[in-house]
């Protein structure tokens, strides 16, 4: 990081409660922790003092060869324990709990020994762990491979839920893809309203980063969600009945 | 006591889930065809079709080759995208027909080595 940027981050820290976000860990590949990469990430930890830290369920690099992307998980048990374990590792070494985030997937493997969510719990039960609730990714995926995201939500750990992410997305002629770049489209509020409802009112954020308009634009788009809030907060969390959350998901 | 899920045999080891993501990325980081699409047969001449079906499954609109492509041209637009902006100069001397192929070669043979920062 140059002199400038490092003076605009310190001016950044000193005002606000950053949260560190990341896509580099790679938790579901075979490969070894980056132990470089994480010595790295453990100083910026301490710079930032972030009350915890989040990076993807998913895997992205083999043979010391990366792809740069969020790569899916094939949902199998081998997998759940191995990126357990990783996770684990990382907190371990950065001293700092961890949230894994759901991704957005066009790809399924015939592997697959469970659902999406059904991995997901075997994984942050497995690592004690926390996660980061993408609604805009439960959409997406949902969408790519025909499975209903009330289900999805209904099946998540509501209590290990630290933080949520909402984004816009790109819908085109045989599949959804997750691109940062829209408003929160209706669909994803929807599901949103409903995670606040089982989750409880939790922190979020607003993904938006191609195509970003203007500040005023970004920021509108950020505080939909505090009406959300105040109306779960209004409502309180409460465990809902399996015919409640039917009757809420398909309200 | 009752057999759990965790307690049955399962379908994967270890070391098939370090085979799946060999493959995976071996089909991801296969270079696109000039058309810049997946490429129609796979490194031993097989069909790429019948190589992505062995591991990705098909759904009502995407077959498994599509669904890696997806993947693949992702991949692909990213780190040529890298080295456009990083290497100007030689974009300038060579143009942009040699300077897209000489991309290819390199990433091909020096896939990225480094976590995203």
């Amino acid at each position: 990081m140059g002199a400038a940027r490092c003076k605009f981050f310190d001016q950044i820290l000193e005002q606000y409660q950053v949260v560190q976000h990341g896509v580099s860990m790679y938790f579901g590949s075979t490969d070894r922790l980056n132990r470089e990469h994480l010595k790295r990430l453990k100083a910026l930890v301490k710079r930032t003092k972030t009350p915890f830290l989040s990076d993807h369920l998913c895997w992205g690099s083999v043979d010391g060869s990366y792809s740069h992307d969020l790569l899916p998980m094939p949902y199998t048990f081998a997998a759940a324990k191995l990126t357990a374990q990783r996770i684990r590792e990382a907190r371990d070494t950065l001293e700092v709990p961890i949230c894994v985030e759901n991704v957005s997937s066009y790809a399924e493997y015939h592997v697959s020994e469970m659902t999406e969510w059904e991995f997901l719990r075997e994984v942050v039960e497995r690592a004690d762990c926390g996660i980061l609730l993408d609604v805009n990714n439960i959409y997406v995926s949902s969408k790519n491979h025909n499975f209903d995201p009330f289900d999805y939500m209904n099946g998540v750990p509501h209590e290990r839920v630290g933080q949520i992410h909402i984004a816009g997305h790109s819908k085109y002629e045989k599949y959804i893809l997750d691109t940062h770049d829209h408003p929160v489209l209706d669909p994803v509020w929807k599901l949103y309203a409903y995670a606040l409802k089982v989750c409880g009112p939790t922190n979020t954020l607003l993904e938006w980063d191609a195509h970003i308009p203007s500040f005023d634009e970004v920021h509108d788009e950020a505080l939909k969600a505090n009406r959300f809030i105040a109306q779960a907060l209004k409502g309180g969390r409460r465990p809902l009945s399996q015919r409640a959350k039917r009757e809420a998901a398909h309200a | 006591m009752p057999e759990t899920e965790r307690d049955r045999p399962h379908k994967q080891t270890f070391d098939e889930l370090r085979a799946l993501q060999r493959l995976t990325f071996s089909a991801v980081r296969y270079p696109l065809s000039p058309a810049r699409e997946l490429q129609k047969r796979w490194i031993d001449g097989r069909p790429m079709r019948k190589v992505c079906a062995e591991f990705i499954k098909p759904n009502d609109r995407l077959s498994s080759a599509e669904r890696v492509e997806i993947y693949s041209k992702s991949y692909w637009f990213r780190v040529l995208d890298c080295l456009y902006d990083d290497y100007p100069g030689l974009l300038a001397i060579l143009g942009e027909n040699k300077f897209y192929k000489l991309r290819i070669a390199y990433l091909d043979r020096y896939p990225p080595r480094a976590p995203s920062r």
